[in-house]
């Protein structure tokens, strides 16, 4: 008998409140923005936060459902107008799902005292209860508009069909009839609706029962149109009034939760049908275009997607490559074979499945990548905090949304953002009074934007702020012994600016919470290196700086050259190579003994690394001038490898060396090759420390 | 009724004499395959191959434990494929498989400490049948991550014996 495991659960639900939180906090951000809310973004927001509540309460997360609850039931005063949306609303409301995901951390970690706990929620109520004080005239007026059915309609005279249907919906609502003739014709009107609907609920309902919630039932009883008294009413009215997300949504606050509508039956407010009538109506006519367009329409953007596990998608992988390397097998073999009518038709259907093999890998490729949004989407939030606590004003964009990238890179990749983010709002863009002083907009602007070109990624954040203090930079590199003075005056402003890479450098005089200890851009560096990218940086003293991330399409597959050393063969990542040459005896110099070469390329001294010396591999060539040399990117500098041949361009699937064995020096990974052989990956950095190590 | 633990071997022969391991510990048996060496492993490992779309590493027993230290490696050599307690899937070099094996781990007879050549540790006893006696490895053990980090890596004269071979 299986054990029912409330930690999988759990880490399903932890996956979807991640989502859900960004969603809600995005919205909050807009609102406070634009210091306004309208209906169906507080409506979104209310079933973000309800989702959270409901799904925490079946993992039994009973006190962050408890938190969420007393926001939702804030949320559905703002819902249905009891409240009305005020600016400062929305930094209340931030401040309050900070407190949720807090409280999700503790409990989930179980560290949640339950005094800690109720300090909290009191001190939430207590804020929450001060909006719900002021609001409480208009609440009243609510509450008089909500019985007089007339001033209802003279408000809704706009159109005469929704006028009618409040009519008969109130009408309903108020007597609740059971007759079949007062229950006929609002029945009809909504019966459409419903069906309208139909494979709304089913998303829904899908999602719901994932989610081990059992509505299965009351969707039956929907739609058998057997309603028992009470319910019937709301749930059509709450068809109409969620668009078809309500009805659950209701139905399982009266389910599980029994607060809301039956609580205060007096409470029913056809203000509350009303303007989500007018709504309801939209819909209605979008769903008629879009069932005219024979297009299913959009319920939620989750609901037409799945979670499926990143190393799911990676065995698949391996088994396309397993595939790729037996077809390759089978492609050999024919080559073998003396019937030359079958070896033909073989051979053409070989190349079919090919074709289907390659489609295959592709599609699966494609299941990894997701927009960028992903990434931006958890910034506005970043954004807003930190400048809250620097007090400056930001202005943040993003371009290239839909723009995508592999799902297993982004994670190598939103510390590293994050940190050049809040490295440029803190030491970037400057306090509001100095902006004003030189003259700049007190608004600092903070773009970031992603784009594929030459099958890269590249990935900038820009800001107008300061730019990076170039002279004080290179003063604190002297001091920190990271070059010395001659060095620094031969290097160019770019160099320069890249010194804000090295270890243990900050120009920052205060070190603040939010950065200046001098630790991140080093770790910045080091994590777009792990991702095989580069990290580049342009400033312009008092206009501000751009950094500029080059990254591969995917980790999991890399465009590399063959090379010969000797008899081996490696593979070295394009994205590395600057330039090849075969070298002529001139251009070699030697420093010291035959151990350290240098190729004199134009106006550089790159040192040459014998790849035969580092592998232990019996060179063909002695002679520098008989093999070749390619110029590889190791890090910030240059160097010059020695291998024998190049062979062809390929692609490659990268797989790790460490999985079963261990790293070894100067290779960053393998390969299948296409005959099934494995094939090493040249690490140009890991090269260079060998050789370094061995220089000193 | 004491837990006797009735296991299944698989018997090989490296040199001579056989081993055994447990035969839930592998995963299949093939023919030595096109192995690409790693530039700076040691001599017993003999590089790398593609098993099931993994990357694993292939170990000559027989020049681990200077059973063989000059073997020859052809169409008939021996690799049995093991997966270790950690998932790692590693490849063993061996001169010859044999057979199958019930053995009760609780009869087994102690491994003497007399210096050989596979220290006691890598073993997990000796085991009698009529008049052989087969030695049955700790395939965890002589596999062990650390183990393999600290050891596999040799000094350079090492590494290019095997290179330049």
């Amino acid at each position: 008998m299986a054990v029912f495991d409330i930690n999988k659960y759990r880490q399903m639900f932890l996956e979807e409140a991640e989502d859900i939180f960004e969603i809600i906090d995005n919205i909050l951000l807009e609102a406070e923005d634009a210091g306004d809310m309208d209906n169906e973004t507080i409506n979104s927001l209310f079933r973000s936060v309800h989702t959270l509540k409901g799904n925490s309460a079946s993992v039994e997360l009973s006190k962050f459902a408890a938190l969420a609850h007393e926001l939702e039931f804030f949320m559905d005063k703002l819902r249905n107008g009891k409240l009305l949306f005020e600016e400062s609303m929305a930094s209340l409301l931030i401040d309050g799902v900070d407190t949720l995901k807090h409280i999700l951390e503790l409990e989930l970690s179980d560290e949640l005292e339950h005094d800690y706990f109720m300090t909290i929620k009191e001190e939430l109520l207590y804020k929450l209860d001060n909006f719900s004080q002021d609001i409480k005239e208009i609440e009243l007026l609510n509450e008089e508009f909500s019985v007089e059915e007339s001033k209802v309609i003279e408000v809704e005279k706009e159109d005469e069909f929704l006028v009618k249907e409040i009519e008969e919906v109130s009408a309903f609502g108020m007597l609740f009839p059971r007759e079949s003739n007062a229950y006929g014709p609002m029945n009809g009107g909504i019966m459409d609706l419903g069906e309208d609907e139909g494979f709304g609920f089913f998303d829904e309902l899908e999602l719901l029962d994932d989610e081990g919630f059992g509505f299965f039932h009351e969707l039956e009883s929907v739609d058998n149109k057997e309603f028992d008294e009470g319910f019937g009413f709301f749930d059509d009215t709450e068809i109409i009034n969620d668009e078809g997300f309500g009805f659950f949504d209701e139905l399982e606050l009266v389910d599980d939760e029994g607060f809301g509508f039956f609580d205060e039956p007096s409470n029913i407010e056809y203000k509350k049908v009303q303007a989500p009538l007018r709504e309801a109506k939209k819909e209605i006519e979008v769903k008629d275009n879009e069932a005219k367009d024979g297009k299913k329409f959009k319920v939620d953007n989750a609901s037409n997607s799945i979670r499926v596990d990143l190393s799911k998608i990676d065995a698949l992988m391996n088994n396309i490559g397993e595939l790729v390397i037996a077809h390759s097998m089978l492609t050999q073999y024919t080559f073998m074979m003396q019937d030359q009518k079958i070896k033909s038709e073989l051979s053409e259907r070989l190349d079919l499945l090919d074709r289907y093999i390659r489609e295959l890998q592709e599609s699966v490729m494609g299941v990894r990548m997701i927009p960028m949004e992903t990434v931006f989407s958890k910034f506005p939030k970043v954004i807003r905090d930190t400048a809250k606590k620097l007090n400056k004003k930001i202005d943040f964009r993003h371009y290239g949304d839909s723009v995508e990238i592999d799902k297993a890179m982004i994670e190598g990749l939103t510390d590293p953002l994050t940190h050049i983010v809040r490295n440029a709002m803190d030491h970037g863009i400057e306090s509001i009074d100095r902006r004003k002083a030189v003259g700049k907009n007190e608004t600092g602007t903070l773009i970031m934007s992603a784009e594929q070109a030459n099958g890269q990624m590249i990935i900038k954040i820009q800001d107008d702020g300061g730019g990076i203090n170039l002279a004080r930079v290179t003063e604190k590199a002297i001091q920190n012994g990271i070059l010395d003075e001659s060095q620094a005056a031969q290097m160019s402003k770019d160099d320069k600016a890249m010194l804000i890479f090295a270890p243990g450098l900050s120009t920052a005089e205060a070190v603040t919470d939010i950065s200046g200890r001098g630790v991140g851009m080093d770790v910045v560096m080091s994590n777009i290196k792990k991702l095989g990218g580069v990290v580049k940086v342009e400033t312009e003293e008092g206009m501000g700086s751009t950094f500029t991330i080059v990254l591969p399409l995917t980790l999991a597959i890399l465009d590399g050259l063959n090379i010969r050393v000797g008899e081996e063969h490696f593979i070295l990542p394009l994205s590395a190579i600057i330039e090849t040459l075969k070298p002529e005896e001139d251009m070699i110099k030697q420093i010291g003994d035959e151990e350290s070469e240098v190729l004199m390329l134009r106006n550089e001294f790159i040192p040459v690394v014998r790849l035969h010396t580092t592998f232990n591999i019996t060179p063909e060539n002695h002679k520098l001038s008989d093999g070749l040399l390619i110029v590889v990117r190791s890090g910030a500098k240059k160097i010059a490898l020695f291998v024998d041949e190049f062979m062809n361009q390929q692609q490659f699937v990268v797989k790790p060396l460490d999985k079963n064995f261990r790293n070894a020096q100067g290779i960053g990974g393998a390969t299948v090759r296409g005959d099934g052989t494995i094939g090493l990956i040249i690490d140009t950095m890991n090269i260079t420390q060998n050789t370094t190590r061995r220089a000193s | 009724m004491s837990t006797t633990q009735i296991n299944q071997l698989l018997t090989f022969k490296l040199g001579n004499e056989t081993y055994g391991i447990e035969i839930n510990k592998v995963r299949e048996i093939l023919t030595y395959p096109v192995v690409t060496p790693i530039p700076d492993a040691s001599c017993w490992v003999k590089g790398v191959i593609n098993l099931r779309g993994e990357v694993a590493p292939i170990i000559d027993l027989r020049v681990r434990f200077n059973i063989n230290t000059q073997p020859v490696y052809n169409e008939r050599t021996i690799v049995i494929a093991v997966r270790t307690q950690d998932a790692r899937m590693i490849g063993l070099v061996v001169d010859e498989v044999s057979d199958m094996e019930n053995v009760d781990l609780d009869k087994l007879y102690p491994a003497p400490d007399m210096g050989a050549s596979i220290a006691p540790k890598y073993l997990k006893g000796l085991f009698k049948k009529e008049e052989k006696m087969i030695v049955i490895l700790d395939i965890d053990k002589i596999l062990d991550k650390e183990e393999m980090q600290r050891l596999s890596r040799h000094p350079q004269e090492a590494a290019s014996h095997v290179l330049a071979a």
